[in-house]
């Protein structure tokens, strides 16, 4: 299975029409999970994949170093799910990459993909790479030398899935379908951010499990500063030494980075090889971002940053008159 | 010395392990899994305790390799500089519980960090005298393929003493000094579960061996792949391998070879401290140099790095410093897999 012939006819023209120099979008990973390909040539379209279980974090590939620095992959195409194209918007509205340098993709009725940490746990025996088919409201897994499986939808979703409420792509240049299926409906999903009872001592714990290999940062797509603080030896901000403490600062500035900007895409999450909740802490960040300015990154391309403009009104603002000299 | 416990009583057998020295035993924390000290008032942690299925996550070449270790303080009082050497760890470290390609990995460790380059003393005072009790994998992870590079889910290479799970209880056989020492005094301990071991275990035992060996999911075959690296180095082909990996230090963290670190200074007004940390080949600052110099300044320079150091310049005994333990290729978060990346290696054939 690879993409339908439409689209594959797309992005082949695309390509040997010298409109794109690359596509980037989802693969088949050799396990059950999805990776990011780069096409170059027309031929390596045939490894695009739309599968839910191939999901993977492309997006970051478009401000990797890599992407700065080869020209060769600009103008690009990308293969973008809805959320993705928020992700887009919030990237073109930073300026981090340029409109005139992408051709969008979208994938319209999405209905969410799968994430391959649950279906793992799920079906332990599971090796390569699965057939997935949608049945209503289950997946049905065809697994090399097993049976398939029907497993409950919501029992696989990514998390960031079961709280979108975004099934078409805000903006595109090209628009495919990804299946016939009735998108889900938003009332279906849950939004709100889990709150955590336990409060700090529970992010405590999980601080403490944390072993600074940078994934979370590495692996999101609005960090992609040439000179992260985190890496800074002098002066050094947060020290390399994995502490609770050290631990906790470089989780709060990134985040913090990222308030404001953050799509609440939960790559980071995705990413963290020792399970950290840290989507719980976007959609937090997310919140008090919508609750404090109203302000929802990703939705307009030409929107600025809360923090970046100065509004006289602001009720936490200074009053300078009251204030005098 | 051979020795059977009954499934039940491999707590008791934790506590006596405990009172005698430091054990480390390996328990589910919500990541997947880690080492972490018992103490011998601690309840044993009876569906925490990660002795069946498959290995932690974090392998435990941290508790001996740390990921941050102290070296000495260092205070500037006055015009004066002094320095406090920090003692050495004293007690005898037992790890319980360790996977057999994770004790392999310490052979690995060793071969630097005990190394003719010299001796790291962090390292060498953690290693000093510590026993390393394995545990076979009945049930080999999704990724494992140990019997690829020369291991085996029963492997003993690097291990102190091997438990094999024969379902209502565990075979022990000491393989070394250090061993037989720890083993004979665990079943002189009054309170000692151990019985002997009889012709039927052994049996059982040899059963289970060859039944785990048939259950490693993964294959690769290395045969080919030295003299395709031997000339491989200059081709262009590193960049496409390493075109999906975002350069995060997870597959090296998790590794239990890999053995890269930095010594850097942390400095508070007049106080400071010099740690050895973990430093990864996959970071863009990796051997970054003062002026600013970067040696590998692409990915896939950094990718070609890791790959030579498990499959050629790391290799020691006629074994590859890759121990097969398939954690890099679950937990990679772009789905970078090392099987895959060695069968196009080999595939390419190196630079015409
Ligand atoms: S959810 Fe995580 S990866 Fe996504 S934008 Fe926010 S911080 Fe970045
Ligand atoms: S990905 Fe997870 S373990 Fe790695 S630095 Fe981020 S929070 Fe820590
Ligand atoms: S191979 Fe995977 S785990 Fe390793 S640095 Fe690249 S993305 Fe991270
Ligand atoms: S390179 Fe990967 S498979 Fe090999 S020992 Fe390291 S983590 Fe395990
Ligand atoms: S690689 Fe082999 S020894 Fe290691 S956990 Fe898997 S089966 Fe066990």
């Amino acid at each position: 299975m690879s993409v339908p012939a439409a689209l594959d006819r797309h992005l082949r023209d695309l390509l040997s029409s010298g409109q794109v120099r690359c596509v980037l979008g989802p693969a088949a990973g050799c396990g059950p999970r999805g990776t990011a390909h780069l096409a170059r040539t027309p031929e390596a379209v045939d490894r695009f994949e739309l599968s839910p279980l191939a999901c993977a974090n492309v997006l970051v590939h478009l401000t990797s170093e890599e992407a700065r620095r080869d020209d060769a992959r600009r103008p690009v195409a990308v293969l973008a799910r809805p959320c993705e194209t928020r992700m887009l918007n919030q990237l073109l509205s930073e300026r981090a990459i340029e409109r005139d340098e992408l051709h969008v993709v979208g994938l319209g009725g999405c209905r969410g993909v799968i994430d391959s940490r649950k279906l793992r746990e799920r079906l332990p025996e599971l090796r390569g790479f699965p057939e997935v088919r949608e049945e209503g409201d289950t997946f049905v897994i065809e697994g090399e030398g097993m049976e398939p499986v029907s497993v409950p939808r919501n029992e696989l979703l990514l998390d960031r899935c079961s709280g979108c409420d975004i099934s078409e792509p805000l903006f595109h240049d090209h628009t495919f379908p990804l299946a016939d299926a009735a998108p889900t409906s938003a009332a279906e999903a849950e939004c709100a951010p889990e709150p955590s009872d336990e409060g700090w001592d529970y992010w405590a714990d999980q601080f403490e499990r944390c072993i600074r290999c940078y994934a979370c940062r590495d692996a999101c797509p609005l960090c992609y500063c040439e000179d992260c603080v985190l890496d800074r030896l002098r002066p050094m901000w947060v020290p390399r030494s994995v502490s609770l403490k050290n631990n906790t600062a470089y989780q709060l500035i990134r985040v913090l980075h990222l308030s404001g900007r953050c799509t609440a895409c939960g790559e980071c999450e995705q990413a963290c090889p020792v399970d950290l909740p840290l989507l719980t802490l976007a959609r937090k960040m997310e919140q008090e971002m919508r609750e404090l300015y109203g302000a929802r990154s990703g939705f307009d391309p030409e929107g600025r940053h809360p923090m970046s403009v100065f509004d006289p009104n602001d009720p936490e603002g200074t009053d300078f008159e009251e204030q005098g000299r | 010395m051979k020795a059977v416990i009954a499934r039940e009583d491999v707590g008791r057998l934790l506590a006596i392990a405990a009172r005698r020295d430091e054990l480390h035993v390996p328990v589910l924390d919500g990541g997947g899994g880690r080492f972490v000290p018992l103490n011998a008032e601690d309840p044993v942690p009876r569906d925490g305790l990660m002795l069946n299925g498959s290995s932690a996550r974090r392998p435990p070449k941290e508790v001996l390799f740390a990921q941050t270790a102290p070296l000495f303080a260092f205070e500037l009082r006055r015009g004066d500089f002094s320095i406090d050497e920090l003692p050495p760890e004293a007690a005898t470290k037992v790890l319980f519980g360790v996977r057999p390609c994770d004790g392999r990995g310490f052979r690995v460790l060793d071969s630097l960090l005990l190394g003719k380059c010299g001796t790291d003393p962090a390292y060498a005072s953690a290693r000093q005298g510590s026993v390393l009790v394995g545990i076979g994998c009945g049930r080999p992870g999704s990724d494992c393929f140990c019997t690829s590079v020369g291991g085996d889910p029963h492997g003993t290479d690097g291990l102190d003493v091997l438990a094999t799970d024969l379902g209502d209880a565990l075979h022990l056989e000491s393989l070394t000094d250090g061993g037989e020492g720890w083993l004979r005094a665990i079943a002189a301990a009054v309170d000692s579960p151990l019985t002997p071991a009889n012709p039927e275990t052994d049996q059982r035992c040899r059963e289970a061996h060859e039944e785990a060996r048939g259950r490693v999911p993964r294959h690769v075959d290395l045969e080919p792949l030295d003299a395709v690296l031997e000339r491989a180095f200059d081709d262009e082909l590193w960049d496409d391998l390493a075109a999906a990996c975002i350069g995060c230090g997870a597959c090296t963290f998790l590794c239990p070879t890999c053995r890269c670190f930095d010594v850097q200074d942390e400095v508070r007004g007049d106080r400071g401290l010099r740690v050895r940390v973990w430093d990864s080949c996959m970071f863009r600052e990796y051997t970054q140099e003062a002026g600013g110099h970067n040696p590998r300044p692409r990915r896939g320079m950094r990718w070609r790095n890791r790959f030579y150091d498990k499959f050629r310049w790391g290799a020691h005994d006629g074994q590859p410093a890759c121990v097969g333990c398939g954690r890099c290729i679950t937990h990679c978060p772009s789905g970078v897999d090392l099987i895959d990346l060695v069968e196009r290696v080999v595939e390419s054939g190196g630079a015409a």
